[in-house]
């Protein structure tokens, strides 16, 4: 009974894992389609959305059973719960770099923007900050989850920057007005996703401990 | 005493021993229950007198009246004639039979005694419950007396020591003992052989350079050595998922694929390294059994495939143009386009061209001959100082065209140990480059200096200079810092990779100081062995 309960288990943190692995490659190509203005790799990471919601149901579906069938306590209640809210997490994540790819075809149209740095570097901080919480879920890493809390003051930090260079741009030349929404769509967007990455990884800090952080209360835990 | 013969005596011991008691205890309760019997025996004991007429004048057991006359029963009538007599009969209406004795009286009347067989059954019936208690006893008392034997039998059995077997009285076990200590022998080689193999397995898969990662057939790895953990800056434990090791869609999707038996390979850029990532499946009796994963660095390879790549662009590139330039002109004058007055000069052209043409295949074989790495190391020992003045005396027109000096300082007698031809080379490279990239009037100064096994040789010009953002490049094939430039001098734009590529040959090093406008020093220090 428990043998099969302990590899059902498993095959749910697999799940997870894949599915953390699906939105993590759909936030690298739709971040390298936006540096790049590569068109076919921002198709490849609206392509993929579906691939992330299918996973998410049958990660869901998967929970729910075990919940039923198993009736799981204490650690293992905590991993399952922690699961159905970390998958809606991802699958956000999934949606915003779909959207995110979307704009970027949509500016691939249009010269880049050569002193937008932030931009990119911003990308890049969400996207680490995605494969660090999964990192965390996957090696049950309490320091590696916290430090992803802690990094979301960085991706916060370069959204208000993207926001001054922006009012700078069309502050320059007012018919940049069109091209500075689309960018601030982005920058909004990524910042959602550290915000996401942010949630997975204090689900990820309640797997482990059994204490769910709110943001503002990560220190002194 | 044998095993045998110690088995045979504690059986006899045990059966005498448990007969005897069984004895003992059925006479004494036999005895007892014997004398109760007889009591009982008695009272069913039927007494009658007959007198001699064959009347019954006393019966203990039945109405007088009853019974007929007795002479006829055969008891009495022997009795009479004898004096005693004896007969059985089953009667009908007790359904038993009846023994009966009579003895004749003096007085003539006659005592008849009669038993029934039912009494003499009831008395035997009497013995059965003792029987069965003394049977119990007795094997009970047997019971535990084997316990005890069998088990002093068994005792040094149980206590060989296999290890240094000491047999004691126990012949027999010799065969036994003798074989379990061969296979004792072969089990332990057997186990030392496996043992030895399993470290030599360890012991490969531990220093290879390459990575290796064992995956079963459900993806969890079974073994992983050193340079994996390295390679995918992981700790990899045993009987983890692979997805939980290495999250990469595209290096599980291989991964997959290779478990369902296909061998396949990919490419891999980890850690600013390139490794080159073989997948192949494992079969077991014609079932795949899992997958072995090889990992190879193949950053150097990789860098210089992308080197080489460039470098053929170039050279096509490079050989191109001089070329275009031969076949147009030569065109020109071959269909009668061009005026008699242009000849000469387009065949100036031609032959600036075709020795432009020369000079660059010249440098590209002398390159190729340093890419194949197969020089020998024909190592001489001359005077560096002589080599130097020779270079700059067959430069010595084209700087005073350009009205640039140059000058050679240092040791006369400064002698190196190399290859005098490469050497040569790369001198007239240096001071070509210095001359050519100098302003009208300039200088070019050539300075060697030698101690302790180090040998210093600097070209040091008054020229153009190098902007910074250049200089990390200028060794690069075919890269110029001034593209328009380079077609008026007639540069290659290999001469200083061939510079380097001397240099690194003799073991020496290059260093570049530049500053745009003021001039170029060139440094190489050669290390001496003595």
């Amino acid at each position: 009974m428990r043998s099969t309960f302990d590899k059902q288990l498993q095959t749910l943190n697999t799940q997870l894992i894949e599915m953390g692995m699906l939105v993590e490659t759909a936030i690298a190509a739709s971040v390298e389609a936006l540096k790049k203005q590569d068109v076919q790799l921002a198709k490849k990471a609206i392509a993929s959305d579906a691939e992330v919601d299918q996973k998410e149901k049958d990660i869901e579906t998967l929970c729910l059973k075990l919940l039923l069938q198993q009736q799981p306590v204490a650690k293992d209640l905590r991993l399952i719960s922690a699961a159905l809210k970390m998958i809606t997490d991802m699958e956000r994540i999934g949606d915003q770099a779909a959207d995110i790819a979307e704009i970027s075809i949509y500016l691939s149209g249009q010269p880049a923007v050569k002193k937008l740095e932030h931009i990119p570097q911003m990308a890049e901080a969400t996207a680490k900050m995605v494969t660090e919480s999964i990192d965390a879920f996957v090696k049950k890493d309490l320091a590696l989850a916290r430090q992803v809390i802690d990094y979301d003051d960085i991706v916060d930090a370069l959204f208000d920057a993207i926001k001054s260079d922006l009012i700078e741009l069309i502050g320059a030349d007012s018919a940049n007005g069109g091209r500075a929404i689309d960018l601030i769509m982005i920058a909004k967007y990524l910042e959602r996703i550290g915000d996401h990455a942010v949630n997975i990884a204090e689900w990820v800090v309640f797997s482990i401990t059994g204490k769910h952080v709110g943001a503002t209360e990560t220190e002194g835990e | 005493m044998g095993m045998t013969k110690r088995i045979f005596r504690t059986m006899s011991l045990l059966i005498s021993l448990t007969v005897l008691v069984f004895s003992v205890l059925w006479g004494l309760a036999f005895f007892r229950q014997f004398g109760a019997q007889v009591k009982d025996g008695l009272k069913t004991l039927r007494v009658s007198i007959i007198d001699q007429a064959g009347n019954v004048t006393f019966d203990n057991m039945a109405e007088l009246d009853m019974l007929g006359n007795h002479l006829d029963r055969p008891e009495v009538a022997d009795a009479i004639r004898n004096g005693t007599g004896e007969s059985e009969r089953f009667s009908d209406t007790l359904g038993e039979t009846t023994h009966y004795y009579a003895v004749r009286m003096a007085s003539g009347d006659i005592v008849r005694l009669a038993l029934e067989t039912d009494s003499v059954f009831t008395i035997l019936y009497g013995f059965v419950p003792l029987l069965l208690v003394c049977l119990l006893l007795a094997s009970g008392v047997s019971f535990f007396l084997a316990r005890r034997l069998t088990k002093r039998i068994v005792a040094p059995i149980n206590n060989i020591d296999l290890d240094a077997p000491e047999l004691g009285n126990y012949d027999e076990l010799l065969p036994l003992v003798k074989r379990i200590e061969t296979q004792k022998r072969e089990l332990s080689a057997q186990l030392g052989e496996i043992e030895s193999r399993a470290a030599t397995i360890s012991a490969i898969t531990g220093n290879m350079k390459e990575g290796l990662l064992l995956l079963d057939t459900n993806g969890k790895v079974l073994l992983a050595n050193e340079s994996v953990h390295n390679i995918l800056a992981q700790d990899i434990a045993v009987g983890n998922d692979m997805i939980t090791v290495y999250r990469d869609a595209d290096f599980l999707a291989q991964a997959k694929r290779c478990l369902s038996g296909e061998k396949t390979e990919m490419v891999l850029c980890l850690n600013n390294r390139y490794y080159s990532v073989y997948f192949s499946p494992v079969f077991e009796k014609a079932q795949i059994g899992g997958a072995v994963i090889l990992f190879i660095d193949i950053t150097e390879r990789y860098a210089a495939e992308a080197q080489r790549k460039e470098f053929s662009a170039n050279v096509s590139h490079e050989l191109k143009t001089p070329l275009t330039t031969i076949a147009a002109l030569s065109e020109m004058i071959a269909d009668g386009t061009a005026k008699d007055k242009d000849i000469r000069p387009f065949a100036d052209k031609i032959k600036s061209q075709s020795s432009r043409l020369i000079n660059i295949i010249d440098d590209i074989i002398k390159l190729s001959e340093f890419d194949e790495g197969g020089i020998p190391k024909e190592h001489t020992r001359f005077n560096l100082y002589d080599l130097a003045e020779t270079v700059i005396g067959s430069l010595d027109e084209k700087a005073k065209e350009r009205h640039v000096t140059v000058d050679l300082r240092g040791e006369s007698q400064q002698y190196m140990v190399g290859n005098m031809r490469m050497i040569d080379e790369l001198l007239f490279n240096l001071v070509d480059n210095a001359i050519k990239y100098n302003y009208e009037g300039g200088r070019v100064d050539v300075a060697l200096s030698g101690n302790e096994g180090e040998i210093k040789l600097a070209v040091e010009d008054t020229g153009v200079g190098i902007p910074k953002e250049h200089l990390s490049h200028i060794f690069e094939r075919f890269y110029r810092v001034d593209k328009s430039r380079s077609k008026k001098t007639g540069g290659t734009g290999l001469g200083l990779s061939i510079v380097k590529h001397i240099a690194e040959f003799h073991g020496g090093r290059v260093e570049v100081e530049s500053t745009v406008g003021e001039g170029t020093a060139i440094t190489i220090t050669f290390q001496q062995q003595e």
